[in-house]
């Protein structure tokens, strides 16, 4: 078995790191503190192709595999958790249309999404549910050769973006998903809740109301949502365990950087063990969700299967950033937990892990699942 | 345009270590970048094929593994790589480097310009670059942070320490520019695949430049290096200037006016 | 042809609108002890146009010798000429070791003079000695940014020659000496020259002007807002100085990226450097370690920053910064 990039992925990566150091890590605290991507950005990041890179090439995609996209992920991640957030959000459209699309829905959707011209979106949360497709309540009713889709949506990342939504609504038979393009009437979203981290994501509430869409709109069968979200989200969740492992690399640096600088009696606290255990802690966990969301790429690739495995990276990925953040603050000792270091921002950012995509709760389940049955 | 471009892969960082048992350097688990300036040297290149068409040709003379700065140099768009790799290379100060990269250059035939970043993160000399307009009796001009082509007339702005002087010269030169001239571009995904998959890196060794192995490498170079040193960081001898705010300004003010800095 | 042959210093006189360039003279002054140890002349070379009345300066700031070149073709510097000039010299009387000023000539220069001769040039020297058993010039440069030292040799190529960091050696006590004016051909006709000049651009003090700054007031995150950025920048007018940012304090949004000073953005050797609130980050302190004179201000008294600092000030900036100002003021208008 071979644990290595291959020599076009290592350009790859040192690509991304450029652009990401020089064009996200300068206003990456700016982004946190307005809570906004700056709209010039976006232009950059659809320079460099980055929307659509898994996706066949006849579609405007790059032709690649989920490992470089990781690759993409993990290096903007390092620089700004918000503008990754965006960026595995968005990627969770193309997903579903890769999987559930026609031919013809994929023609047609596909393009936009994959060179950023759309901003893609996943619509199943709702205030009363993030899980549990029996309490959804927006409903699509069929009305002729159309549906027509009333509810709401709740903290929906990307849902002010102009692009194309995959919303869940319940049909006659189950919950089925529709593809929505975000600028139809009937469509609106709310201001973005004001969240603690992962600040310049936008994430929204919808509402829609008599949102008109043509059958072929459909995504799937009818009646078969869930069973194609609990898919199509253990892809996600492979983007999203790149966001939390680029975090974690941050909060590795940033720990390593203040321990060699700061002094105690003239030399670096690096010296002192209590600091090396907490560093030690920090690489061996991020190590693991390295390799652990490396291989949950490589099998994204293969085509199987990955909800067990993806929920298991996600788990571990999501649950490493929260506690890696939380050492490398605590290295830092009162300076982290001031405004003027940058692991304060990376605590804040690395808690929405366990709650985003399916709760660690969730993942748990997911897990015991195969094994127990 | 037939532009050659020098670069240099060097490491990605300054935090480097030492061997605490040979001396050297530690580079292995660094990061591996091109050179910053001959980024930039780089994109002038590009720039200028994309005003005036024509060809660009990135040289750099280095071990195996700098063929992945070539790779990064193709993926920005340059048209060729060469890579000159030979262990006899090893050791060479700006004197060989500058023989062996302008041997190689007088293989590639006729060119109008050649570009370079005016000097490396690692070696920081900055002197390849005019050593290399010497070897070829190229007319020079350094510290070029803006550059204009127009037919055979190149005119560059050239810093100094008062300003810029903006200097003429007929093609062929050589320039060497900073890193004021431009942003490198970022290459796409998928020119950078490319440059895996379609693309060829020519390797050179010193059979292919007709070359002795005495003139390049460490038999090649005047200058031989002694021993790295981490200096201590500090001068030790720091003064603390203590009291209240008002004593401390004016001790501070008294010991500036002393050295008549103000 | 052995190296025997070749004996004395030399030192290449850089002058600027009739004026010598500083750094000449300290290279006078280090040239004469390493002449004096050598028991060699000392010898300044001076290609310009009606710079005689430089040739006493010369000589009382240490040079045995002048070897002069007048033309009006040499009044402004320009690589083919000047090399020609002092190249041809160099072929002509044989100095054993070279000296010129890591300035933007310099660094055109020499580079050019050392291929020509076909000899070794180490860069941007901070000390140069002489091994006492061989008699070699012992040149210590910077290497990797500053972070290391290394100490280079020439052992089979003459002239040995070292480009030298300005502001770092001193010039000796001036002082009415004798000395030997001897002239060196210029024959030097248009079509030798490949690169003229159409244009000479003086830049006015702005951001960009840090590499060329003479004192430097620097923020780092202790500055704590952009707002008070503005209160360095006072101090700095008062100065005659620019205002530079650490690289946190350019990603918090505080000061613009041109003023960045550090391992990713300039690299500064002013004669005094302030640091107010800053920590002393390696990244940040490679690019101003060699300033002349750095004063740091932080209320953290274990930041690195004062381990490199000449003057230490623990104390917080925002009381000091206002105070220094005040009093800079009544200096000015001589109260």
């Amino acid at each position: 078995m071979e644990f290595k990039l291959t020599k076009e992925q290592e350009a790859i990566r040192r690509m991304m790191r450029e652009f990401a150091e020089r064009k996200l890590a300068p206003i990456a605290a700016q982004i946190d503190r307005d809570a906004k991507i700056p709209p010039d950005v976006y232009p950059e990041l659809r320079k460099l192709k980055l929307f659509g890179i898994p996706y066949d090439k006849k579609y405007g995609g790059g032709g690649e595999s989920y490992a470089e996209l990781v690759l993409v992920i993990e290096e903007v991640a390092k620089a700004s958790a918000a503008v990754s957030l965006m960026l595995a959000g968005h990627y969770l459209a193309p997903i579903s249309l890769r999987l559930y699309g026609t031919e013809e829905q994929k023609e047609r959707c596909l393009p936009k999404l994959c060179s950023g011209e759309g901003i893609g979106t996943l619509a199943f949360t709702e205030s009363a549910t993030g899980s549990d497709p029996e309490a959804i309540t927006t409903v699509a009713e069929l009305s002729g050769d159309d549906y027509i889709l009333n509810g709401s949506k709740r903290f929906i990342t990307n849902a002010p973006l102009d692009g194309l939504a995959i919303i869940f609504a319940k049909t006659d038979n189950g919950v089925s998903a529709f593809i929505v393009n975000k600028n139809q009437p009937g469509y609106s979203t709310s201001k973005p809740w004001e969240m603690m981290g992962l600040r310049g994501g936008q994430v929204a509430d919808i509402q829609l109301n008599d949102v008109r869409i043509p059958k072929a709109n459909l995504l799937g069968s009818e009646g078969k949502g869930y069973r194609m979200l609990t898919e199509l989200i253990a892809y996600g969740k492979v983007n999203v365990s790149a966001c939390l492992l680029g975090i974690g690399e941050a909060a590795l640096d940033e720990a390593i950087k203040y321990a060699k600088e700061t002094t105690a009696r003239g030399k670096p606290i690096a010296n002192f063990q209590t600091i090396q255990c907490l560093i030690a802690d920090i690489e061996t966990q991020v190590e693991a969700a390295r390799w652990l969301t490396y291989r949950l790429a490589y099998l994204a690739g293969q085509g199987g299967d990955i909800r067990h495995d993806s929920a298991l990276t996600k788990l571990f990925a999501s649950e490493m950033a929260t506690a890696v953040t939380s050492k490398a603050l605590q290295v830092h000792g009162s300076y982290g937990y001031t405004k003027e270091f940058k692991i304060e921002r990376l605590y804040r950012d690395a808690r929405f892990g366990e709650i985003i995509e399916g709760v660690s709760e969730i993942q748990r389940v997911i897990i015991a699942a195969s094994l127990l049955r | 345009m037939n532009i050659i471009v020098c670069l240099k892969q060097v490491p990605g960082t300054n935090d480097m270590r030492l061997d605490p048992e040979t001396g050297s350097l530690i580079r292995e688990g660094v990061p591996s970048i091109i050179n910053p300036e001959d980024r930039n040297a780089l994109e002038e290149a590009l720039l200028l094929k994309e005003e005036h068409g024509g060809n660009v040709v990135a040289v750099s003379m280095g071990p195996p593994q700098a063929e992945e700065a070539l790779r990064d140099a193709l993926a920005m768009g340059a048209d060729e790589a060469i890579l000159l790799c030979d262990k006899a290379f090893a050791g060479s100060d700006t004197l060989a480097t500058s023989f062996t990269l302008g041997t190689a250059i007088k293989k590639l035939g006729e060119f109008d310009l050649i570009l370079c970043g005016t000097k490396t993160l690692d070696g920081n000399t900055g002197q390849v670059g005019p050593q290399l307009a010497e070897f070829l009796d190229l007319p020079q001009i350094t510290y070029a942070r803006r550059v204009e082509v127009q037919g055979e007339i190149l005119r560059a702005e050239r810093a100094f320490e008062e300003g810029y002087e903006l200097m003429e010269t007929r093609l062929p030169a050589l320039v060497t520019v900073t890193k004021e001239i431009n942003e490198p571009r970022i290459p796409s995904i998928e020119q950078i695949m490319q440059s895996y998959r379609e693309k060829e890196v020519r390797i050179w060794g010193t059979p292919d430049l007709g070359v002795d192995e005495h003139s390049v490498g460490l038999d090649g170079s005047a200058t031989k290096m002694g021993k790295i040193y981490k200096p201590e960081f500090g001068k030790g001898k720091v003064e603390f200037i203590e009291g209240s705010t008002e004593d401390m300004v004016q001790g501070l003010l008294a010991k500036l006016e002393e050295r008549h800095l103000i | 042809m052995s190296l025997d042959d070749y004996q004395g210093v030399w030192v290449f006189a850089e002058q600027n609108e009739g004026r010598l360039r500083r750094v000449s003279l300290e290279l006078l002054g280090k040239g004469r002890e390493l002449a004096n140890r050598l028991s060699v002349d000392l010898a300044a070379i001076l290609p310009g146009e009606n710079v005689a009345d430089l040739y006493t300066e010369l000589i009382d700031y240490g040079a045995d010798k002048v070897l002069w070149a007048d033309s009006p073709k040499l009044r402004y510097y320009s690589t083919d000429i000047y090399t020609r000039v002092i190249a041809s010299a160099a072929t002509e009387h044989k100095p054993e070791i070279l000296l010129v000023g890591a300035t933007y000539v310099g660094r055109d220069l020499a580079p050019r003079i050392a291929r020509r001769l076909n000899t070794g040039l180490s860069a941007d020297c901070t000390d140069l000695d002489i091994d006492e058993k061989t008699r070699l010039l012992l040149q210590t440069c910077p290497a990797f940014g500053g972070d290391f030292m290394i100490t280079i040799i020439n052992p089979k190529h003459r002239p040995q020659m070292a480009t030298v960091r300005p502001g770092v050696m001193q010039p000796q006590q001036k002082s009415a000496r004798k000395g030997e004016i001897i002239s060196i051909p210029a024959d030097i006709e248009n079509k030798d020259m490949r690169v003229s000049t159409l244009n000479v651009v003086k830049e006015t003090r702005s951001g960009i002007g840090l590499e060329q700054a003479d004192i430097i007031v620097a923020g780092g995150m202790g500055v704590r807002s952009a707002e008070d950025f503005i209160m360095l920048g006072k101090l700095a007018e008062l100065l005659g100085a620019e205002v530079g940012a650490t690289r946190d304090a350019v990603e918090a949004g505080w000061a613009s990226s041109d003023r960045m000073i550090g391992q990713t953005g300039k690299t500064v050797r002013p004669r005094l450097y302030i640091a107010c609130g800053i920590s002393g980050a390696t990244q940040h302190i490679v690019g101003m370690q060699d300033s002349e004179l750095i004063v740091a201000i932080s209320k953290d008294p274990k930041a690195p920053i004062f381990q490199i600092a000449d003057y230490a000030i623990v104390a917080d900036l925002h009381q000091v910064i206002p105070v220094l100002t005040q009093q800079l003021l009544r200096h000015k208008s001589g109260v």
